[in-house]
C-alpha cells in the first residue's frame, strides 16, 4: 500500500516535463521553483490531491503546499483535526 | 514603475486539459467576479489564470508576497478595446489595490500585461515570440531573455554586448543587471508557456509597441 508521500510524488511526477529535476530530490524541495512544475498546475495538484484523499483544501491552506514535506504534513493534520 | 506579465499557450495539452477541468474556475475564481462573455471554451478561464498570474507577478514585487492566492485577486471590469485587445482592472482585495492590465487574446495565446497606474498602460513594451514547436522550455526561455536584453538595450540606446545582463533573485525573481549593477530604473517580466515566450518592460522615454504581433521564430 502507498504513503501519502509516495501518493503525493506520483501526483507531482505527472506535471514534471523534466525527469533531471528528480535528481538529488528532498522532501523539502519546492515544487514550483525547484521541480519547475508550471504554476498553472498548482491548481491541478491541489485537485488531484483532493480527489485522491477525499478532502477539501481551503485557499489559506495553499500556503502549506510548498513541497511535499508541507503536502505530507498539510494531510497529518487534517486527518488529527477530522479525528477529533 | 513595476509590470508582471503572463503568457498562457492555448493549444497546449497541458493547458486544455486544466482549463477544461470544471473545478478549475471554481478553484481560482470568486462567486463575485464579472465573467467576459466574449471569451467561450477554455478561453474563459485560461484568461481569469493570465490575469490573475500577472497580477501576483507585479504584487510579489511591490509587496514582496511569497505565495500565489488566485482568489486574492479580483477581475473588476474588461472592455474590449480592438478585436482582440482587452483592458481591465483588477483589485488585489486584501490592500484594495487597484492594478491594470491589457491582455492580447487570439486563437493561440492569451498574453496580459499588469501595470500599477493605468497611464504606465502607455509605456508599455512587450512582445510575444512563438518558436519552433518542439523547441524545450530552457531554450525558449534563454531566447525570450536574449530578445527582451536587445530591446531593452535598443531603448537605452546602449550596446547590448555585456553590457546588460539578466538574473534572478532568491525569490526567482528576473532582474536586469548593468555592467553588474541592478538596473533598478527599469523593470521586465518574463514569460513562456507552450511555445510561446513573452516579455514586457516599462519605459518612459519611448511610447510604442515593440511589437504586438506575433512573431514566429525556428530555432
Amino acid at each position: 500500500m502507498s504513503t501519502n508521500r509516495e501518493i503525493i510524488i506520483g501526483i507531482l511526477k505527472r506535471y514534471t516535463f523534466n525527469e533531471e529535476v528528480w535528481n538529488n530530490f528532498t522532501d523539502d524541495f519546492h515544487v514550483v521553483k525547484d521541480l519547475k512544475i508550471n504554476s498553472a498546475r498548482m491548481v491541478d495538484i491541489v485537485l488531484d490531491i483532493e480527489d485522491e484523499f477525499g478532502i477539501e483544501i481551503s485557499d489559506e491552506e495553499l500556503d502549506e503546499m510548498n513541497s511535499v514535506k508541507d503536502m505530507v504534513n498539510l494531510l497529518k493534520k487534517k486527518k488529527n483535526d477530522a479525528g477529533r | 514603475m513595476l509590470v508582471g506579465n503572463d503568457i498562457v499557450a492555448l493549444n497546449d495539452k497541458d493547458n486544455i486539459t486544466s482549463f477544461n477541468r470544471t473545478k478549475y474556475l471554481m478553484k481560482i475564481s470568486l462567486p463575485t467576479e464579472i465573467i467576459v462573455s466574449k471569451l467561450t471554451g477554455i478561453k474563459q478561464t485560461a484568461f481569469l489564470w493570465s490575469i490573475k498570474e500577472s497580477a501576483y507577478k507585479l504584487t510579489q514585487k511591490y509587496l514582496s508576497l511569497t505565495s500565489f492566492h488566485p482568489k486574492h485577486y479580483q477581475l473588476i471590469s474588461c472592455n474590449q478595446l480592438y478585436e482582440n485587445d482587452f483592458q481591465s482592472s483588477i483589485e488585489y482585495i486584501p490592500l484594495k489595490l487597484k492594478l491594470f492590465a491589457i491582455t492580447q487574446i487570439n486563437n493561440e495565446y492569451i498574453h496580459t500585461i499588469m501595470v500599477l497606474n493605468q497611464e504606465h498602460l502607455n509605456y508599455c513594451h512587450y512582445q510575444t515570440i512563438k518558436y519552433a514547436s518542439k523547441t524545450s522550455q530552457l531554450k525558449i526561455s534563454k531566447e525570450i531573455k536574449k530578445t527582451l536584453i536587445q530591446n531593452v538595450s535598443s531603448s537605452l540606446g546602449i550596446n547590448p554586448l555585456g553590457k546588460i545582463n539578466i538574473t534572478k533573485n532568491k525569490h526567482g525573481i528576473p532582474y536586469l543587471l548593468s555592467n553588474n549593477k541592478t538596473l533598478n530604473s527599469l523593470d521586465i517580466s518574463i514569460s513562456h508557456d507552450g511555445e510561446f515566450g513573452a516579455y514586457a518592460f516599462l519605459h518612459f522615454q519611448q511610447n510604442q509597441h515593440i511589437n504586438n504581433a506575433t512573431k514566429c521564430v525556428s530555432l
